[in-house]
């Protein structure tokens, strides 16, 4: 992905407006690489972030939850 | 070659096509928070619970110095949960139960190739709220779209409703078991459960099941007498837990209707181990199954006792004592072998009234 270094002032100012609007694609195209792409290692990535509060859910809620394990023992107090 | 000059519409389009994609980005964040959100309130509720069912248990442990409330314990055995039992039997959470003989049809779930598929011709209600989230708890828990079922309520008192949309049917709605897992498992009680068939007398209000007075749900599998073609379920459920904001949390991970067949010759072995020699074991039990706990006796139930097993083969039958007649087992064990027939419903533990030792 190509992200351009614009001169403040200078000549080409049609190709500035086009790139400017190539540059803003690109800055969102990156951004979202940058959120949400599975892949990229990054503790900054959302998804990475959210995968491992998943994992962490699931263990907390899962089959072998607190609260299942005390209703197990529970069962034999009955 | 030259570069091909972009006309106005298509910078314009490269720009509406990133505005786009920013406005998705913002609606993706958005249901991450959402369901993080859901997740933590659900985390919150799980580990006050949790915590104070943690002390609760403490508390009794201690008052019960003289080690009267845990007489049954010592005689009794949970079916679940430990290591898997002999026998030809199926199992989910706390219950054990009759061995499926080929997998079960979930009513609601198609399963495919890609993975399960909600059969989306039905309503849930609480409280006379039908609300797309409480669909939730009737989806596969591997279906795509599953959210989370969990709400916070004022009164202790829910009612829920299960209807399905007659006049969009996606198959037959046959079923006999009842599937449900909770997220606070024993927060709340089943006051009646009540099943309505498909095709009945529309001026009959009687349901065609009903079950009463069901205690401490947790994760089990409710067996019916026979197959229903579901209509309605109702559930009146009784909340036990007020969290710390004054609110009743209520959820259920999943609650599946399946459409199971049975093989009738099923029984589980379920072992027993005392400290010292056993010396008689009483015919007296009780029995915890889907509906509660109950006392019965041995022979009544057609149960066993053998003194060993070796390579699945149970050895050696062992007679119990009652009042009158005692049986004393003249060989050293400090173990034994419970042969126990499977009836039709989900069993969560047997206990022995008495089994003495010397």
């Amino acid at each position: 992905m190509i992200t351009y270094n614009f001169r403040y002032r200078g000549p080409y100012e049609y190709d500035k407006f086009v790139l400017n609007i190539f540059q803003f694609h690109n800055e969102v195209a990156i951004l979202h690489d940058l959120i949400f792409q599975q892949d990229m290692d990054s503790t900054d990535n959302i998804l990475g972030l959210k995968q491992a509060f998943d994992e962490h859910y699931e263990q907390c809620i899962g089959d072998d939850s607190l609260s299942n394990q005390i209703y197990r023992q529970k069962l034999l107090m009955d | 070659m030259a570069i091909p000059k972009l006309t106005s519409k298509d910078l314009n389009g490269i720009l509406v096509k990133a505005q786009s994609q920013v406005a998705q980005m913002q609606s993706d964040v958005d249901a991450i928070k959402t369901d993080t959100s859901e997740k933590l309130n659900v985390l919150k509720n799980e580990q006050e619970y949790a915590l104070g069912e943690l002390l609760r248990m403490s508390t009794v442990l201690g008052n019960g110095q003289d080690g009267s409330q845990f007489v049954g314990a010592k005689n009794k055995a949970i079916l679940t949960g430990g290591d898997p039992l002999l026998g030809t039997y199926d199992t989910f959470g706390i219950t054990v139960h009759r061995k499926f003989l080929r997998q079960p049809l979930n009513v609601f779930n198609l399963i495919t190739m890609n993975g399960p598929m909600f059969r989306d011709n039905v309503e849930v209600s609480i409280n006379g709220e039908k609300r797309e989230k409480h669909k939730q708890m009737l989806m596969h828990v591997a279906a795509k779209g599953k959210g989370i079922s969990f709400g916070e309520y004022d009164s202790p008192n829910l009612k829920l409703e299960v209807s399905v949309d007659t006049g969009n049917l996606l198959g037959d709605t046959d079923f006999n078991v009842i599937e449900i897992d909770p997220f606070l498992s024993g927060s709340f009680n089943i006051k009646s459960l009540k099943v309505y068939d498909m095709y009945r007398d529309p001026a009959s209000t009687t349901p065609e099941y009903e079950a009463k007075d069901l205690k401490r749900i947790g994760p089990s599998r409710f067996i019916l007498d026979r197959k229903h073609e579901l209509l309605k379920l109702e559930l009146e459920i009784e909340l036990l837990f007020k969290n710390s904001v004054g609110k009743y949390p209520f959820g259920i991970k999943h609650l599946y209707f399946l459409n199971a067949d049975f093989n009738p010759d099923s029984v589980i072995v379920a072992k027993f181990e005392k400290n010292n020699f056993i010396e008689t074991i009483s015919e007296d039990i009780f029995i915890k199954d889907q509906f509660g706990k109950r006392a019965t006796t041995a022979n009544d139930e057609d149960i066993k006792l053998y003194l060993s097993e070796t390579g699945g083969i149970l050895e050696y039958e062992l007679e119990t004592s009652t009042n009158s007649i005692i049986n004393t087992i003249s060989r050293n064990t400090r173990e034994f072998f419970v042969r126990i027939p499977l009836q039709n419903s989900a069993m969560v533990s047997i206990e022995f009234d008495r089994i003495e030792t010397r």
